[in-house]
């Protein structure tokens, strides 16, 4: 029983940082921007299969490869901004339906050219020991993305709370016409702060990537637990999302560890369903981000 | 004097409507030139072709000898082109501090300051219009009158040098409109101002003005003194049935 406590005090930290990690940039857009960019699940497969394509197809080296992937995932995120959310910014339904659409289609072109037989890996581990607590061993690479994870979020959290250009970036999005008036270029700060959110995610899918199974579909699955994450917490609020990670982590350790593995997911879903239910706005929401 | 804005055969259209036709005038470096003209006469269109929320469809307006027709609005800000509305435009979810310190970062030499330096200039800027009391209230919050003066603080954040005021006393009581009118004064002597001020009620407008521009449905019909303007014929007879004259 004092391994399976520590396996789930363990794992809830693990699971809890990093999927805060994830939802990270996804909070901040639905934070900082409003907008609800459901496009942001490609951001996980752009990471990985453009790191794959540069190292292995291109031949450039991992390091390479690595800041190459980053570099097409800023211009995934800016296209997106450009042709979808700039065109259908009075749209908001439509917008909606084009961000997913963009999703399925980076998710149907990777399918294609590395379905899944391809068995794509990349050797990004950082780690690869276990690392013991209590009577519980933990691959180090957990515990790399887990801390990586927080100090991303330390990152982030100072950025834009007591930057210049990240107070800009927050009072964009209140008031877009105050904005112009005051003379910010809205544009270039909403697109930049946009790919400044797609950064978070892409490092954290590339840390995890040698410990999941990758195959073309997972964006849905990682991005599933974004959107839980962010709507749990408040739909942009960190604070929310701090507590709405470490719940979903905790429930997710307590049923793989204790229940059945197979159920982490369902059984995260439905406990989060039923806090909206009590609370439909969620833990934290705020017009803040912190 | 140097001239400061020259607007030059200005013509903007709605449909089949001419809001603005053909209109051309020049306001030189520190002159106060009030704008005057019964309602629809395309006084707020012309404010926003010169602040840049509309571009025209035919004209050009130039700033300090610079051709700023097809600049954007931000632009327009950063060279130093700030205004008002008559249905002040703050943003509502942040405080009074925090909508003239956006001003104060988003301008030019916001660049150069730090974050507590910018806050600290936005408490100047509060304090100057008597709102420090207000500073962490919203600004959706705020009455109207205190929305006007959060407003002129915010553009004056901007260091402009053309300030547009589009008609700062509508909604006020006669003490508050007055209390306006001084600090607009006021900010135009110590700050070496250029004010052009729109405004619907011609009493503050012929105490301030030194100069006054009269429109009616959408040209420009007098130009000149006020008190030689509000004697012109065309004035009168556009001015008919309005009770300010």
């Amino acid at each position: 029983m004092i391994a399976e406590v520590s396996l789930i005090v363990a794992y809830t930290f693990i699971f809890g940082s990093m999927y805060l990690g994830i939802a990270l940039g996804f909070t901040l857009t639905t934070g900082v921007l409003r907008v609800f960019n459901l496009a942001y699940g490609a951001i996980f497969l752009i990471a990985v299969y453009g790191t794959w394509m540069f190292w292995n197809d291109v031949g450039f080296g991992l390091i390479e490869s690595i800041v190459l992937s980053i570099v097409l995932v800023s211009v995934f995120t800016y296209a997106v901004y450009r042709i979808v959310i700039l065109k259908f910014a009075e749209l908001e339904d439509y917008m909606l339906a084009a961000l997913v659409a963009v999703f399925v289609i980076v998710e149907e072109l990777i399918a294609y050219f590395y379905p899944e037989i391809v068995g794509v890996y990349i050797p990004t581990t950082i780690y690869g020991e276990l690392v013991p607590f209590g009577e519980a061993n933990i691959p180090g690479q957990y515990v790399v993305t887990a801390f990586v994870s927080l100090a991303l979020l330390a990152i982030y959290l100072l950025f834009f709370t007591k930057t210049k250009n990240g107070f800009i970036m927050r009072a964009i999005s209140q008031d877009m016409f105050a904005s112009k008036l005051v003379g910010v270029n809205f544009n270039r700060t909403f697109a930049l702060a946009m790919i400044i959110a797609s950064i978070p995610p892409a490092i954290i899918m590339l840390l995890i990537s040698p410990i999941w199974a990758l195959n073309p579909y997972i964006g849905w699955s990682v991005f599933t637990i974004a959107i839980l994450v962010a709507v749990l917490g408040g739909l942009g609020n960190l604070k929310g999302s701090i507590m709405a990670a470490y719940i979903i982590g905790f429930i997710q350790a307590f049923v793989g560890f204790l229940l059945d593995p197979r159920l982490m997911l369902l059984i995260a879903l439905i406990v989060v369903m039923i806090v909206l239910i009590v609370r439909p706005k969620g833990l934290a929401r705020a017009e803040t981000i912190w | 004097m140097i001239e400061m804005l020259k607007v030059s055969n200005l013509t903007k259209r709605f449909g089949g409507i001419i809001a603005v036709n053909d209109v051309s005038f020049e306001i030189k470096k520190g002159e106060i030139v009030g704008l005057i003209g019964p309602n629809g006469a395309g006084k707020t269109t012309l404010v926003n072709l010169i602040s840049g929320f509309y571009s025209p469809d035919r004209g050009k307006i130039e700033f300090n000898g610079k051709n700023i027709t097809k600049m954007r609005m931000d632009e327009r800000a950063k060279l130093g082109i700030a205004r008002t509305f008559q249905n002040p435009r703050v943003i509502p979810n942040m405080t009074a501090h925090m909508n003239v310190l956006y001003a104060i970062l988003g301008s030019e030499h916001g660049k150069e300051l730090t974050m507590t330096e910018a806050g600290a200039e936005a408490i100047y800027y509060l304090d100057l219009f008597g709102l420090l009391k207000k500073r962490d209230v919203l600004a959706g919050d705020l009455a109207i009158y205190e929305l006007r003066l959060l407003e002129l603080a915010r553009a004056l954040a901007l260091r402009p040098k053309l300030l547009l005021v589009d008609e700062a006393m509508a909604g006020l009581n006669p003490a508050e409109a007055e209390a306006v009118s001084k600090l607009i004064n006021r900010i135009r002597n110590e700050f070496d101002l250029t004010i052009m001020w729109i405004e619907h009620v011609l009493k503050v407008i012929m105490r301030s003005a030194e100069r006054v521009l009269v429109m009616h449905y959408g040209r420009l019909i007098a130009d000149g003194k006020p008190e030689e303007v509000v004697k012109k014929p065309e004035v009168i007879e556009a001015y008919i049935g309005e009770e300010e004259v």
